[in-house]
């Protein structure tokens, strides 16, 4: 999903005992409006997989989810792209529930470890 | 093609919980649940699993698993896989089957008293769990024994695993939240 946001680059000068400048590039506001971006199923290997009956489900409350290395695009801007990092909150919860029975996996881990991406397979 | 036939979705919900810690391995249980049905009190058995890797310099021998912390569930029996191999999430049945069959790889798993895990190897615990009571069951803790470097040791695995009396789409939310707070 990709979002809108306004991005300021600010300049703090320090005068002690002469000048120098401190360049920082941070997000203002959201501005509203998202955009689904297509991606591929990623690999998971076949240790990072876990069973699912029909009519279960596995809840997440947190670990860390993805790192998007572009996941700020500004390079037109400043020169750089900055990375952003989405993850699970404790005050979040992620679920999937299994209408059929079916296999989650995760790219990095298994499911109930920190798998940051999470794969909903068939059975 | 085939439907997938699940569900995802988000909620906000406020719990707490912790993680396993311990010297010889970790338990790789982050705070979340399982649940799994189980319609007839006394007789509906699912088999969960909990996965982790030996962080020992010499092998590990697990000597018992116990619930630590249950209601409405008691143990049926558990198995230790060495190794990278698919476990079961929430499986019916101890053994677990999956599509009729015995699970995929369970001739690879060994009894506790007998489970030897080497330096550095993944560990995979799964029991199964029978409910007892009219309403959930509910598996908060697990309770592992082991022997390493000729010292006897414990390590509680903490996570929710639920048997549910009919949907799990009927668990609230306000069942994650620990009972010790």
């Amino acid at each position: 999903m990709r979002t809108h946001y306004s991005y300021g680059k600010y300049c703090t000068t320090y005068r002690s005992p002469g000048p120098s400048f401190k360049w920082q590039v941070k997000a203002i506001r959201f501005e509203g409006g998202t955009r689904t971006i297509l991606s591929s199923v990623p690999l998971t290997p076949i240790q990072y997989c876990t069973d699912y009956e029909a009519d279960s489900t596995v809840y997440k409350l947190d670990s860390n989810a993805v790192q998007w290395v572009r996941g700020a695009s500004l390079e037109s801007v400043i020169g750089i792209d900055l990375s952003s990092r989405t993850g699970f909150r404790t005050d979040a919860k992620q679920g999937v529930h299994y209408y059929s029975a079916g296999t989650l996996c995760g790219t990095h881990d298994t499911p109930g470890g920190s798998p940051r991406r999470l794969v909903v397979r068939g059975p | 093609m085939k439907r997938i036939g699940a569900l995802f979705f988000t909620t906000v919900l406020a719990t707490t919980g912790c993680s396993s810690e311990g010297d010889a391995f970790r338990l790789n249980v982050s705070e979340g649940a399982d649940c799994g049905p189980a319609p007839v009190a006394g007789a509906s058995i699912l088999t969960f699993g909990a996965v982790g890797r030996s962080e020992a310099s010499e092998d590990i021998r697990v000597t018992g698993v116990a619930l630590a912390d249950a209601d409405g569930a008691e143990l049926v029996g558990a198995a230790v896989w060495a190794g990278d191999h698919r476990t079961p999430g929430v499986v019916t049945g101890w053994p677990p089957v999956l599509d009729g069959k015995p699970y995929p790889g369970w001739e690879a798993t060994q009894e506790p008293g007998d489970a030897v895990v080497a330096p550095g190897e993944r560990l995979t615990v799964s029991f199964g769990v029978r409910r007892t009571g009219e309403s959930y069951g509910v598996v908060r803790a697990l309770r592992i024994t082991y022997e390493v470097g000729g010292r006897t040791a414990q390590q509680e695995a903490r996570y929710q695993w639920f048997l549910a009396p009919t949907s799990c789409l009927d668990l609230e939310p306000f069942q994650f939240v620990d009972k010790d707070d």
